[in-house]
């Protein structure tokens, strides 16, 4: 993640006038790209920059920018750095968007200025697209527009005299169509000229030009004015109000947005998404899976034994490894959102789920972050990008982890399993009733936080509703490799640091094995000249001995062991602590802990292995009599689990999304909290009702 | 022609002068002038921002929630809370 906060903020603003000039080859000119939302700005900037970009983020803010580079089109020429800005209406506007934007062209707090502006319109709707143009004119930095889909333009009949346009604005224009990569080298052309022109001659857009557009704009009405004359004298055709009436987008607008109709479309275009990303993602995610055992396998093997080499096969590998297994489904997350944004249904659907949400203090746009979380929380929050307002924003990112993710299943089943032996149909409903608990806490949250600590109702929803068109591939690939590249690089630093450390108190002090075990080891080998199948029997029952005295004696054990008396009220004993305690890593940790724990198989998995549920729930306490898995403590579990925050990986990508790690603790304090207080009124009430 | 109020419909600005009425009472496929929005500062702003300025002409082009007006080439999706604290002057009356 690039900050745009260089130490060198100040020096790159352009030079005074006269000021010696730039060598084109010493440093690339920065280029600020402005537009309004849906003119197909990130289009341009993917045919600028390429691959050549990365995400970056502002000081202080959770609005977010590409950098890209661009090659110059001569020889000779000076190549680009291009910010690809938020898209913003206007710079008045008291949005974070927009004040970044006044940031950087005013080259205020940390922000550097740029050497020109570009700024992309659309050419259908031009006078509303001239606000943003008038007030950034008014800056007086060298200035390039660029007149994106005039193929639409032109097929909705409309003429634009470019030239014309130029003369009237004071700035070249330059006709573009982004999606096919026309007008690319003409804008670079027109970019190198107007710097060099400014350097030169110290007058990007001309001082008197300048000077009068910061009049103008500073008033709305002849900003106005000053758009409707620009059109006026540079358009053909007429796009006047009611001239003409697209009944295919009012068709589908009134399908999509209909209350009943609406939402049944929504259901079955969210239907197929999900079973898209679970269905295509299972082969990749199972790959992923297979390579880095095998690359574990291969560290274990090819290094000496030690500490060294446990660190690598099992901290760095096994840990990254169990993160960059969700890259498939996110990857494909985003680009399946993104080819839905492209064709324009998104907005449409935003208004439909806005009625039901907003219940809740919610947005619209919140539904698709919270029914990704139920995937997985990462893609789920890293997607409330989607929601404009930041308090909205923030609301859906503190709640959205309630969402029972798919780390929760194996949990869900062994704990339902635990309540409900051989009463499949309540277990399923109790499975069922975990993803509505789950929901429900989440968005009675996120109304507790709209009154508390983000007060205000969710923003009644206005939305430009964007002409329905067919995606682009190239934009949501490269929308899908930004986001997998930001969410690798969080895995590699952040995730990464948090699973050596886990990894560190779950595997040290290294114990020596208990005496059960060693006794087993010299029976095993004093039978396996006659009995080789008695001896691996032997061999691996005293594996299993000493897999859960590690585990009891390792740092994360006697955590447990330190914190039982806060979970006793619960009705967990030390071996339950244990296994909430490891389990705060990640939630399905909690099945291996106990497997460890209470059958001494490391391997155990839930899903391959009934009879695992059997021998975990025939352990007893230390009294010899009671159940670790009483009935109460099985419920109070899951109630526990399906409001604990217990994911290391989404706290690390909450802090990422809100741009500070106080979210993130308040996150995990509340939904810990609210878990305990759960858990501890399911226990104490089914004791009271004589369930014990 | 002008839509004649329903009951549920939210009653008509005090300040405003008598013939202004709220966009949820024209029926679809009217015109009218953006006469002024009885909305927060900030959701003002973005409405003005997206093109719907002082005395500007809008079209509706869907009523219910939401309600879709086209200014200018703007398509402009409004929630119902808000297109019922915006109030237009209805095409009889020009300013």
């Amino acid at each position: 993640m690039t900050r745009l906060s260089p130490d060198s903020a100040r020096a790159a603003v352009p030079a005074a006038p006269g000021a010696g000039r730039r060598s084109a080859a010493e440093a690339p000119r920065r280029i600020a790209l402005f537009g309004n939302p849906n003119t197909g700005k990130t289009t341009l900037f993917n045919r600028l920059c390429g691959l050549r970009a990365k995400t970056a983020n502002f000081p202080g803010i959770t609005a977010e920018a590409r950098v890209g580079h661009c090659a110059a089109e001569a020889r000779g020429g000076a190549s680009f750095e291009i910010i690809d800005l938020p898209g913003v209406y206007r710079l008045a506007l008291d949005v974070p968007e927009s004040r970044v934007g006044r940031d950087l062209m005013e080259g205020s707090a940390l922000y550097q200025r740029p050497h020109a502006v570009l700024i992309v319109v659309d050419a259908t709707n031009l006078a509303r697209n001239l606000f943003l143009v008038g007030e950034l004119l008014a800056h007086g930095l060298p200035t390039v527009v660029a007149l994106n889909m005039t193929d639409l333009a032109q097929r909705k009949g409309l003429t634009i005299d470019a030239a014309q346009l130029a003369r009237h604005i004071g700035c070249p224009v330059v006709a573009t169509v982004a999606r096919k990569g026309t007008g690319i080298s003409e804008i670079k052309q027109a970019l190198n000229r107007e710097i060099d022109h400014f350097e030169a001659a110290a007058a990007g857009v001309a001082p008197s030009v300048a000077q009068s557009m910061k009049a103008i704009a500073a008033d709305p009405a002849r900003l106005e004015a000053w758009a409707d004359h620009a059109v006026a004298s540079s358009v053909g055709g007429d796009a006047a109000v009611g001239a003409a009436s697209d009944t295919f987008t009012e068709r589908l607008d009134k399908a999509f947005t209909h209350p009943i109709l609406g939402l049944l479309i929504f259901a079955a275009v969210m239907a197929g998404l999900f079973t898209v990303i679970f269905q295509m993602a299972t082969i990749p995610m199972d790959i992923i899976e297979r390579v880095f055992g095998a690359l574990s396998e291969w560290t274990a093997a090819a290094l000496p034994a030690g500490a060294i080499n446990d660190l690598l096969a099992q901290g760095i590998i096994g840990g990254v490894g169990a993160t960059v297994v969700f890259l498939p489904q996110i990857c494909l997350l985003f680009f399946l959102i993104s080819l839905l944004e492209d064709t324009g249904y998104l907005a449409r659907a935003a208004f439909v789920m806005d009625r039901i949400m907003c219940r809740f203090g919610l947005p619209g746009q919140a539904f698709v972050p919270l029914l990704s979380s139920h995937a997985c929380a990462l893609p789920g929050i890293m997607s409330t990008k989607l929601i404009p307002d930041r308090h909205d924003r923030l609301a859906t990112i503190l709640v959205a982890p309630f969402m029972s993710c798919s780390a929760r299943v194996p949990v869900y089943v062994l704990l339902t399993s635990m309540l409900f032996r051989d009463r499949p149909w309540l277990a399923g409903l109790a499975f069922f009733g975990c993803y509505l608990l789950g929901a429900g806490a989440g968005l009675v949250s996120a109304l507790i936080a709209r009154r508390t600590i983000l007060r205000g109702r969710s923003r009644p929803m206005v939305l430009e509703l964007p002409s329905y068109k067919l995606p682009a591939l190239r934009t949501a690939l490269w929308a899908t490799i930004d986001r997998g590249v930001v969410f690798l690089k969080n895995a590699g630093t952040i995730i990464l640091a948090i699973c050596i450390v886990l990894w560190w108190l779950s595997a040290y002090p290294v114990a020596d094995p208990p005496p059960e075990a060693v006794a087993l080891r010299q029976e095993a080998a004093q039978v396996a000249p006659l009995d080789e199948a008695r001896a691996g029997e032997l061999r691996a029952q005293a594996e299993a001995l000493e897999s859960s005295h590690a585990t009891r004696q390792s740092y994360a054990g006697r955590l447990g062991r330190l914190a039982q008396p806060v979970f006793a009220p619960l009705g967990y004993d030390w071996q339950l602590t244990i296994g909430v305690m490891t389990s705060f890593a990640a939630r399905e940790v909690f099945v291996s802990t106990m497997a460890v724990l209470l059958t001494g198989d490391p391997e155990a998995d839930v899903a391959e292995d009934p009879g695992l549920i059997d021998r975990i729930r025939a352990a007893r306490r230390d009294d010899g009599a009671t159940p670790v898995f009483t009935p109460a403590t099985s419920a109070s579990l899951l109630v526990f689990f399906v409001l604990a925050m217990q994911c290391l990986p989404t706290l690390a990508v909450t802090r990422r999304e809100t741009g500070s790690w106080k979210w993130a603790g308040l996150q995990l304090a509340y939904m810990s909290g609210v878990a305990w207080i759960a858990a501890l009124l399911t226990f104490q009430s089914l004791r009271a009702l004589g369930v014990s | 022609m002008i839509v004649p109020v329903p009951p549920a419909a939210p009653a008509a600005d005090p300040a405003a002068p008598p013939a202004c009425i709220s966009l949820t009472q024209l029926g679809r496929g009217q015109c009218a002038t953006f006469y002024k929005a009885d909305l927060r500062c900030e959701d003002c702003d973005m409405l003005n921002a997206m093109g719907m300025t002082d005395r500007c002409q809008l079209k509706i082009c869907k009523i219910g929630d939401p309600w879709i007006v086209q200014v200018k080439s703007t398509r402009i999706g409004l929630s119902k809370r808000l297109a019922q604290r915006i109030f237009v002057l209805p095409p009889s009356i020009r300013p």
